[in-house]
């Protein structure tokens, strides 16, 4: 966070002798505020509608054609279509009219709603980064979408979608300015000037191999399961007709649900097709793609966790995949869910190497050993992953194990915990039983949690993470500041 | 903070015994607890009730249709049953809440059935917010709301007196200003 959010840090005129202090809401953290800028009032691209609704218009096209098959009358599923097309397209064009963003007294409010006006204001004062992101549905209109971080806010906000491309560029830079960041506003998009020095490659065959092992176990559960219950049904109804209506019926979610994981797959193959991963001084480079080359960038000061995963299969060829956690908005948006990888896929050595580049006070080797698991009679609660699950204090890191499915460690650095809970269900107060919970910045999904620990010990931890989460804070001042 | 003296006690072990089930019996045990103001559950109550008679009236012309006069009385009847063992939880888990300053962060302790006991270092805080609901405020209570840049985490101390929580507040923010820290 050092490089992208200097200006977070608080005035120094709140000394301590300063009692009462001054509040801190009305003024809040960040540089004075501006001098206010009125932005009129603007509308969004006029194809948001149909870019917001594209989920729907899958959905509508898939049900139209399931009604085709199923009752073979094309009619009736036409007539779906065209109902849900008109009516998408005038409720579309009427929450497009009544959406609309302006900036005023330092605020970006965004009104919209054409029954209940719903308005939602963000104070700019309080900003902490936007992001111009590209949805592929979006790309292919050349639009984009504006991601924006306010600090405190209780979510992600919904980012504003969808504008040109140029435009949302411009606008940017017009918030930032009205935040008084102006410098700021050059700062993410800058290129990388210096090439770094490469840590890690994945070659093609290796990432199909991983893809294929990784999607193939659940995706054969599923189509077993499906194809069992079909057969246990037509043995128990144990009728001819009702046998070739049940396995039309069946196979259309089957199909639909296999063609669904082979996208995932292939998707998942060509987003990381040429992957190489550089470091050039404290920032690691990912760059990717087929075609056109996708790079990030990922300061190494703004990793806030480090995981690192092992799907099933991979146990075979002893694969792991190695991610981090930053704190920027584009981990939380649908570009951020696949944007932490730093390794799809590659062995033990190389998983380590690069996790301990992205972590360098990591020793990825030693953490294992400070994982425990959690008391005997939690077994019951987690059957299948109690072997798995793991928690430990390393070093400099907090760390827990789980998943079966893909089995997932992740670390998380005491000077990135943001506060700790420690949870209780009713049934783990019988057994004695508690959740602890390290939050970090972002969204809840990176947090680590140790489940199910005993409740002395679960304290134990959340009084000693409080400690060392202070103490390596302290020791990271100078940095921060 | 500093750890109470008290003499060795012989019935030490069993209590740790008894009492391992419950989170914040054993640590930490040297706090002052500041509980909410009484009035707390009053508003709670109120709010439930509230809540549910705007649902009865919403529901009742739809019900009547659908179950028939005699169908409506038992929906109701359970409805009434069901808020009856609802407040008594709401009485018993305002008396859970509890919230206490230390040296280094503010411990919120929450919930009855699922408990929650959330550690928030000052030096982490990002906003601390005053807000009072319609209900609160016509009983002159204030609930703060403090933020760190763990999205969906935000602790809330609801049912305080305003100058409480005004001086809460202020506490909170100068100590938040003095020790920053990093995401």
């Amino acid at each position: 966070m050092s490089d992208a959010q200097p200006p977070d840090r608080p005035s120094p005129q709140a000394a301590p002798d300063q009692w009462p202090a001054p509040a801190m809401a009305p003024a809040p953290i960040g540089p004075a505020p501006a001098a206010p800028v009125e932005i009129p009032k603007r509308r969004l691209h006029p194809l948001t509608p149909l870019l917001e609704s594209f989920r729907l218009l899958i959905a509508v096209v898939l049900a139209s054609s399931w009604q085709m098959y199923i009752r073979e009358n094309a009619a009736f599923g036409v007539a779906i279509a065209v109902f849900a097309g008109v009516f998408g397209a005038f409720s579309g064009l009427l929450s497009w009219l009544y959406t609309g963003y302006r900036v005023v007294g330092g605020e970006l409010q965004i009104t919209e709603g054409v029954l209940i006006r719903k308005s939602r204001t963000l104070p700019l004062e309080r900003l902490q980064g936007i992001e111009v992101a590209q949805p592929i549905r979006a790309r292919i209109f050349g639009l984009a979408e504006l991601r924006i971080e306010v600090a405190g806010a209780n979510e992600t906000e919904a980012p504003l979608s969808y504008l040109k491309l140029g435009e949302a560029h411009a606008f940017r830079k017009e918030l930032l300015a009205v935040a008084g960041r102006g410098r700021a506003a050059e700062e993410p998009d800058e290129p990388e000037p210096e090439a770094g020095t490469p840590i890690a490659r994945v070659g093609g065959r290796r990432l199909i191999a991983g893809a294929v092992l990784e999607y193939l176990p659940p995706t054969l559960l599923v189509f077993a399961v499906m194809i069992g219950a079909l057969a246990l049904l037509t043995w128990m109804l144990d009728s001819a007709d009702a046998e070739v209506n049940l396995w039309r019926f069946g196979a259309v979610p089957i199909l639909f649900g296999l063609a669904g994981s082979i996208i995932q797959m292939v998707t998942s193959i060509l987003r990381n097709w040429n992957f190489t991963l550089s470091r050039a001084d404290r920032r690691l480079r990912v760059e990717r793609g087929v075609t056109e080359k996708h790079s990030n960038i990922v300061p190494l000061s703004r990793v806030t966790a480090v995981s690192v995963e092992l799907p099933v299969m991979w146990r075979l060829k002893r694969w792991r995949r190695v991610r981090v956690s930053t704190a920027s908005i584009a981990q939380q948006g649908t570009q951020g869910a696949d944007g932490g990888d730093l390794l799809p896929v590659g062995s033990v050595a190389e998983s380590e190497h690069v996790a301990g580049t992205a972590m360098p006070q990591l020793e990825w080797r030693e953490l294992a050993a400070v994982l425990r698991r959690p008391p005997r009679r939690a077994r019951w609660r987690t059957p299948f992953t109690w072997k798995i699950r793991g928690a430990g204090l390393g070093e400099d890191v907090f760390s827990v194990r789980y998943g079966l499915m893909k089995t997932t460690t992740v670390a998380v650095p005491y000077a990135r915990i943001q506060q700790v809970e420690v949870t209780q269900g009713p049934l783990q107060r019988l057994q004695g039983l508690a959740t602890v919970r390290a939050r970090i910045a972002g969204s809840a999904a990176h947090d680590a949690a140790a489940v199910h620990r005993d409740a002395a010990e679960a304290v134990a931890i959340a009084a000693e993470l409080r400690v060392r989460a202070d103490a390596a804070a302290a020791r990271e001042a100078p940095r921060l500041s | 903070m500093t750890p109470r003296s008290r003499p060795p006690d012989p019935r030490r072990p069993k209590r740790r015994e008894r009492s391992t089930g419950q989170v914040w019996d054993q640590w930490p045990t040297d706090l002052d607890w500041q509980p909410m103001a009484p009035d707390l559950r009053t508003v709670r109550l109120l709010g439930m009730t509230i809540r549910l008679v705007i649902l009865a009236v919403v529901a009742l012309l739809p019900l009547v249709l659908w179950l028939g006069p005699p169908g409506v009385a038992v929906a109701f009847g359970t409805a009434a049953a069901l808020a009856a063992i609802r407040s008594w939880v709401i009485v018993r888990a305002v008396r859970a809440w509890g919230f206490a300053e230390r040296d280094k962060d503010l411990l919120v302790k929450h919930g009855l059935l699922f408990r929650e006991l959330s550690i928030v270092p000052y030096g982490r805080i990002q906003l601390v917010d005053l807000k009072a609901g319609p209900i609160e405020r016509a009983f002159g209570l204030t609930t703060v709301q403090v933020r760190t840049a763990a999205l969906g985490a935000g602790t809330e101390i609801p049912g305080l007196e305003p100058t409480v929580a005004k001086g809460l507040r202020d506490r909170l923010s100068a100590r938040a200003a003095e020790v920053r820290e990093g995401l």
